[in-house]
């Protein structure tokens, strides 16, 4: 049973952009809480207010209002970041330092102690498959390498919070797996993730609970299963009828075929209505299914109309 | 050494590694390289008082190149950090911004110095090789320089936070070269002022960072005699309390400071 | 870096070839007169290197008089200080043309100093002597006479005073006499490199011919600037104006030493009448011993 403290909670806050000729509500009024333990997806379209409400909590921005709090302490604090592990979006590293000395560096800022940095360092570069590249300048990685080095650096110090911003971002298919791994790794043993991403799939396989976010407020807040349960469809193939005119709401034809008819009922209501007005029509059910429905539908359902 | 000073070492051991990485000490050389020839062809002129000339030319260009590396490197370290974001994994680890800004400004300080030693000991060469003898005063003029390096770099840092790295280069360079200028020309319109203006100039004099109190490169040319200790002890003390308040400036700045 | 090396090392071709482009701009026609020749250089649209190398010249200019006084800069006295008495010491150059004034020092004395600590700091660090100016071994200037003249050709203080310092001090007469020479070449229009010749090849080759034909053709080219300056109601300086006397008095005496009697009394005659210069009328006398019986 995982532990109900709050890692990360959030109190009406709100970050006010000035400067431009009008000011930008980044984030507004917005109240989020992870527990310890837990594995958080963190998602919303483009401009919703994610990487400020990150930076909020890694102490780069200022609440502008409300409140930000990590492992109890103020957000930014030095001793929140002490147990936290931090991912940047862009991967930006000195590039005139080797992998090495770059991983050395942030040991350092961590206290990890000398004696013991060599030892953390070779771990880490096995870990995120660098292994005979440690040794060269930054200048010669490529973006998914440098990305490794981002995971290596925030995971060092096996931190207690992981937050990512954008985790896959740059990263093939083999090092988003290897990515997955360290993620579920640290899952296992009680750690508390919380990212954002666009993968909706990384996000689908790796977290506990998804926040959904637009304009700076929390839209949605649910444990993934229970979402994607509420995303269950019922998909009924008759033949012997017409369409219905109209069709229920939340009822598509996916198909029309000879003499066939595919349809898909998304909520619970339309899958009965649907049923009733075929049962009506003396329709043949030839077929009938429940699908899983997908966080992208959930999430293109919730904010996909206001994207144009 | 406690953890606090490893953080500010590691910190600046990446400035001084990207100086030199950069290759941007490879100037020191060929400037130094530049002035030995410099000062290799004005000896064929076969007259004599040729000394004066070739430790003038030797001060000035170490005095005018040193600040000049000082300030470019001091302008380009805290701008390009954010501009870069190579910040914010920085930040993100259990360090506070004003420890960063004094690893910063002790990366950029050992640089300057560093500059500043190799341009003496080239120019030490280039006199020896000459048979031109130097006094103390030579190395007390080392000295000084060594110490206003860390004053400039400290002030070059705070500014880099409220104005664009091209500008704080700029606004730096001109206050370092134009100094002295600036330091003679109060001196000389004093007499000639009265009331408000005399007050004004006054107290600009006295809160302008005086970096030609520095430079004791004339005293070396002409073969003036070593300055009392006091001196060198004040001057000490007034570089470290402007770049106390320089450092200050900066971290409050800094700590406030959206990224 | 490498690109950043190829870019300086461009520009500063670009800047030779521009200097050496300019270079000819500042070489005269024959029938230039001095001052139009001076007032053509105050004009921008000549050529911005040549205003460069004008002023890097007189910052250079500047230097040897720091040179002179062992570091130390000297000032002229502000109002306030001229009211209270204070004066510039006055030093002229003999056969050189060139004076300067040393008034009070910019480092203040401790008693007129406002400054408090940053003064009595200010008089550690720089040069700095209570009373008046003294004046170092000019042989110390004459490196930077010798670049000032690579700068700016045209400046002929540089030639003159720098070739007095080779002779009287380095003790170098032939180096002064080529320096001249080179001067002369720069700026044949130029009565002062003219009359500093025929003095250096009066007092230290006794090469009178030599002498006469240096100092003869001074006096020429300073009858053609008192004019183009009498025109514009404008005479010579005073620094030139004692050179013009010393060129008239030792041509006649140049000429004294040839045996040629009659044109030294012409020579003594007509810069008398010009000048006024008192010395003109005791070489005449001079001559009119030596052409007794």
């Amino acid at each position: 049973m995982r532990n109900s403290n709050a890692v990360i909670e959030t109190n009406d806050l709100s970050v006010v952009y000035k400067g431009g000729r009008k000011p930008v509500h980044a984030v507004s009024g917005l109240d989020l809480r992870v527990n310890e333990g837990e594995v958080v997806g963190f998602i919303g379209p483009n401009g919703a207010g994610k990487t400020t409400t990150i930076k909020v909590l890694m102490g780069f921005l200022f609440p502008t209002s409300g409140d930000a709090r990590v492992f109890g302490a103020t957000a930014g604090s030095l001793a929140a970041r002490r147990r936290t592990g931090f991912l940047p979006e862009v991967a930006v590293y000195y590039p005139f330092l080797t992998a090495r000395e770059t991983l050395a560096l942030y040991a350092t800022l961590l206290e990890i102690p000398s004696s013991e940095q060599e030892k953390s360092i070779a771990r880490l570069v096995e870990t995120v498959g660098l292994s005979g590249r440690d040794r060269e300048p930054l200048r010669t990685f490529s973006r998914g390498m440098l990305q490794r080095i981002g995971i290596a650096q925030a995971i060092m110090g096996d931190p207690d919070l992981l937050i990512l911003d954008e985790v896959t971002s740059g990263l093939d298919p083999v090092a988003r797996r290897d990515l997955r791994q360290i993620l579920l790794e640290f899952k296992s043993r009680g750690k508390t993730v919380f990212f954002s991403s666009h993968e909706l799939s990384e996000v689908t396989l790796l977290c506990d609970r998804v926040i959904l976010i637009d304009e700076g407020k929390v839209l949605e807040e649910r444990p993934l299963r229970k979402l994607l349960e509420s995303m269950r469809r019922l998909v009924v193939t008759v033949t012997g009828a017409t369409v219905p005119d109209p069709l229920p709401e939340d009822v598509t034809l996916r198909n029309a075929g000879e003499n066939r008819l595919t349809f898909v009922a998304e909520t619970q209501s339309a899958q009965t209505q649907l049923l009733q007005q075929l049962e009506n029509a003396g329709a043949h059910i030839l077929e009938m299914f429940q699908e899983s429905g997908s966080l992208e539908d959930y999430f293109v359902k919730v904010v996909g109309h206001k994207v144009t | 050494m406690g953890t606090y000073a490893k953080k500010l070492v590691a910190l600046a051991r990446v400035t001084v590694l990207e100086s030199v990485r950069r290759k941007d000490a490879y100037v020191v050389l060929i400037l130094g390289v530049a002035m030995t020839l410099g000062a290799g062809i004005f000896s064929r002129f076969g007259v004599s008082g040729v000394e004066k000339f070739v430790k003038d030319v030797g001060l000035t260009v170490t005095s005018m190149f040193s600040i000049i590396i000082c300030v470019i490197a001091a302008a380009r370290q805290l701008p390009t950090e954010i501009e870069n974001r190579t910040l914010y994994p920085l930040i993100a680890k259990p360090i506070d911004r004003s420890s960063f800004f004094v690893g910063k400004l002790l990366g950029v300080a050992v640089i300057a110095s560093a500059v500043v030693i190799v341009f003496f000991i080239l120019l030490r060469l280039i006199l020896l090789a000459f048979s031109i003898p130097v006094g103390a005063v030579f190395y007390q003029a080392l000295y000084l320089r060594v110490v206003s390096m860390w004053f400039i770099a400290a002030g070059v840092l705070c500014l880099s936070l409220f104005t664009t790295h091209a500008a704080t280069a700029t606004i730096s360079l001109l206050v370092c070269l134009a100094m002295q200028m600036f330091a003679h020309t109060i001196i000389y319109v004093h007499d000639e002022l009265t009331g408000i203006s005399l007050r004004l100039a006054e107290a600009i004099y006295w809160l302008a960072p005086h970096l030609e109190l520095f430079d004791l490169s004339k005293k070396v040319t002409h073969g003036w005699p070593p300055i009392a200790g006091w001196v060198l002890a004040l001057m000490t003390l007034y570089a470290l309390i402007y770049s106390g308040i320089f450092v200050v400036i900066g971290c409050l700045r800094l700590r406030r400071m959206p990224l | 870096m490498r690109r950043r090396a190829l870019a300086l090392g461009a520009a500063l071709v670009v800047a030779a070839v521009l200097a050496r482009i300019t270079a000819p701009r500042l070489e005269t026609e024959a029938h230039y007169k001095p001052s139009e020749f001076e007032e053509a250089k105050e004009s921008i649209a000549l050529s911005l290197m040549g205003q460069l190398r004008m002023s890097v010249g007189d910052l250079m200019w500047l230097k040897t008089l720091e040179y002179l006084h062992n570091g130390i800069i000297y000032r002229p006295p502000t109002k306030r200080e001229r009211a209270q008495g204070v004066r510039a010491v006055e030093f002229t150059g003999m056969g050189a043309g060139v004076a300067h004034a040393d008034g009070p020092s910019l480092v203040p004395d401790a008693e007129r100093d406002w400054r408090g600590i940053l003064g009595d700091i200010n008089r550690q660090i720089e040069p700095y002597r209570p009373g008046h100016a003294r004046h170092s071994d000019p042989q110390e200037l004459i490196p930077w006479y010798q670049l000032l003249t690579k700068f700016n050709p045209n400046y002929i203080q540089a030639y003159t005073v720098g070739a007095l310092f080779m002779s009287d001090f380095a003790r170098e007469p032939e180096k002064a006499r080529d320096f001249l020479k080179a001067g002369a070449q720069a700026n044949p229009w130029s009565f002062e490199i003219q009359a500093a010749l025929g003095r250096l090849y009066f007092d230290y080759f006794e090469e009178y011919r030599e002498a006469g034909d240096a100092l003869q053709k001074a006096v020429e080219l300073a009858k053609k600037e008192r004019q183009y300056l009498a025109e514009r109601d404008d005479h010579l300086d005073e620094p030139q104006t004692q050179l013009l006397n010393e060129a008239y008095l030792f041509l006649a005496r140049s000429y004294t030493e040839l045996g040629r009697y009659e044109d030294a009394l012409s020579v003594c005659a007509e810069g008398s009448e010009k000048l006024q210069y008192p010395l003109l009328r005791v070489q005449e006398r001079i001559i009119k011993k030596r052409m007794a019986p």
